[in-house]
């Protein structure tokens, strides 16, 4: 597997000077940051610390009092639909068949059915639900649940996709697999990607760099680079590289130790 | 990997779904474990009532033992089955007018705050009024035909539809929202996709407790005044004397509950597939 050049959809995202304040306290205060076209970027933050508020500003829910959103040097000016958003749970509509979840995004986006369904059916096997169109979500495994919200992200072809703590709620073992596979397709398509994640381990297998939020309200403390080549394995989270980055990001996250 | 075993694309049917074959040959309200408990109660207690009549009673013109209303009702089988259509139409027309209502109310509370504050207090007083005084009112106002019966049987329904759905849209998860406006949805594609799908079991729910109101709503509204119907058969089966005859009616118009009560069911696994089967899933060990 090689690592090709950037997605065509994939948009470089500007996060310029961003000021939220909801119910009289400051939520983001001043807040920048960015993500290059085809760019895996995480971000780690403490809870409550505005990592949701930003996607809601990037979403198009939420207007910043103050600061912009930029994609490739245009201002988004709180748009709606530029990304594709995967929320913390995998929201799957119960009612809806597998197919008929995978292809909502589209629908939604005024895609006629029959287009969206041919969209979606390459994309089955690489997401590893070949079969399993006409199944209701829950007879799906956590696992296959949370790659059907990833393709219903994916599929919808947007210049960058932002992740929610997307692997939360999995198990330590199913969490780790889609880990693996989720590098895997994205070394396949280069997407842009915003991942918000509470786990520093995930943040350093998956990213190529990562911001670290100040509590509430949230700046950017530190921003750093993960220099480790891709493919990556488990294996390298514990050489010295990545365990220094862990350890380092964690004291940032934390605070000095006994403070 | 755990996944679990699923349909069969070729074979397409729902029920290819279900674990296990005992599931697959008795639908889950007729299984025998389902059906045998309530009849061996109902059969007791017919029993019971039999042995008491048989053995003097209140006698046969207060209380007419069971075997005595069935027969006679049997006899009376035309007559009693002329009576039942117009409870039945009136019954299906006044819940069908209710479910719009109830419909068309829950989205006005649902989308605007005013109305949901001023609805809400209208709402819950228009459950306070007594029958009793409601009925002729009714009858008066709107005559002997059907009118004033679907007007009753609406009145006595449509709250539980109403709060139902609202609750029902109030459940929708969130996420699911935020994903949906995230791609552009507007409101209403938000409510139509997420919203009014969620509220359904609760619809459902509503619907039940509903439906058992309504035939003696359209009884209780025939009672006031009407040309034909069970309501006004009961009534002068009572003033001639036949008691066995109204026993009768009674129970044709529990049947007819009953048989809406199921109806229900039946409704809601045609329109959710998907939730019979999550069902008898999270049921299968």
């Amino acid at each position: 597997m090689s690592v090709g050049g950037p997605a065509p959809s994939a948009r470089a995202i500007e996060v310029r000077d961003l000021d939220v304040t909801l119910g009289g306290r400051a939520v983001l205060d001043g807040l920048s940051l960015h993500v290059e076209a085809g760019e895996f970027v995480a971000v780690l933050g403490p809870s409550g610390s505005g990592k949701s508020t930003t996607f809601k500003v990037l979403t198009g829910a939420l207007q910043p009092e103050h600061g912009e959103v930029v994609v490739d040097g245009v201002a988004l000016d709180g748009a709606v639909g530029t990304f594709a958003y995967m929320p913390q749970t995998d929201a799957l509509l119960p009612w809806r068949r597998v197919l008929d979840n995978l292809t909502l995004g589209l629908e939604v986006r005024g895609v006629p059915r029959r287009e969206a369904r041919a969209r979606v059916a390459p994309l089955l096997g690489v997401f590893g639900l070949a079969g399993y169109e006409r199944a209701y979500p829950f007879q799906l495994s956590g696992g296959m649940r949370q790659r059907a919200a990833l393709l219903r992200t994916v599929v919808q072809d947007c210049g960058a996709l932002l992740l929610d703590e997307p692997f939360g709620a999995l198990d330590a073992l199913t969490r780790t697999q889609i880990q693996r596979w989720l590098q895997s397709i994205w070394m396949q398509y280069r997407w842009s990607v915003l991942l918000v994640t509470h786990d520093v381990r995930e943040a350093v297998f998956l990213a190529d760099r990562i911001y670290v939020f100040s509590p509430r309200p949230a700046r950017v403390v530190a921003c750093v680079d993960v220099p480790l080549p891709r493919p990556r394995t488990l294996a390298m989270l514990t050489d010295p590289v990545a365990a220094g980055l862990e350890a380092e990001l964690l004291a940032t996250l934390l605070g000095p130790e006994g403070g | 990997m755990t996944e679990q075993v699923l349909p069969d694309r070729a074979a397409g049917s729902d029920d290819d779904a279900l674990p296990d074959s005992r599931t697959r040959r008795w639908p889950t309200g007729l299984r025998p474990s389902r059906v045998l408990p309530p009849l061996v109660v109902l059969a007791a207690l017919v029993a019971a009532w039999q042995l008491y009549s048989a053995r003097g009673g209140l006698g046969p013109d207060v209380l007419p033992g069971p075997w005595r209303v069935a027969s006679a009702g049997w006899a009376a089988r035309a007559t009693l089955w002329q009576e039942t259509v117009p409870t039945v139409q009136e019954t299906l027309l006044g819940f069908s007018v209710s479910v719009v209502t109830g419909f068309v109310l829950s989205v006005a509370i649902d989308r605007w705050v005013l109305a949901r504050r001023s609805l809400t207090p209208v709402l819950i007083v228009s459950q306070t009024l007594p029958l009793t005084a409601i009925a002729p009112l009714a009858v008066i106002l709107l005559g002997f035909g059907l009118v004033p019966k679907v007007a009753l049987v609406t009145l006595v329904t449509f709250f539980p539809v109403t709060i139902a759905l609202v609750e029902g849209y109030a459940s929708a998860d969130r996420d699911a929202q935020a994903l949906l406006a995230s791609m552009g949805a507007g409101r209403w594609r938000v409510f139509r996709s997420v919203r009014l799908p969620s509220a359904m079991p609760f619809f459902f729910a509503g619907l039940r407790i509903a439906i058992t109101y309504a035939v003696v709503a359209a009884i209780f509204a025939e009672y006031a005044g009407a040309y034909r119907g069970l309501g006004i058969f009961m009534q002068s089966m009572v003033s001639a004397g036949r008691t066995d005859l109204e026993l009768a009616a009674v129970f044709v118009s529990a049947a007819l509950t009953l048989a809406l009560y199921g109806l229900t069911f039946l409704v809601e696994r045609v329109t959710m597939p998907w939730l019979a089967l999550q069902r008898a899933s999270e049921r299968a060990p």
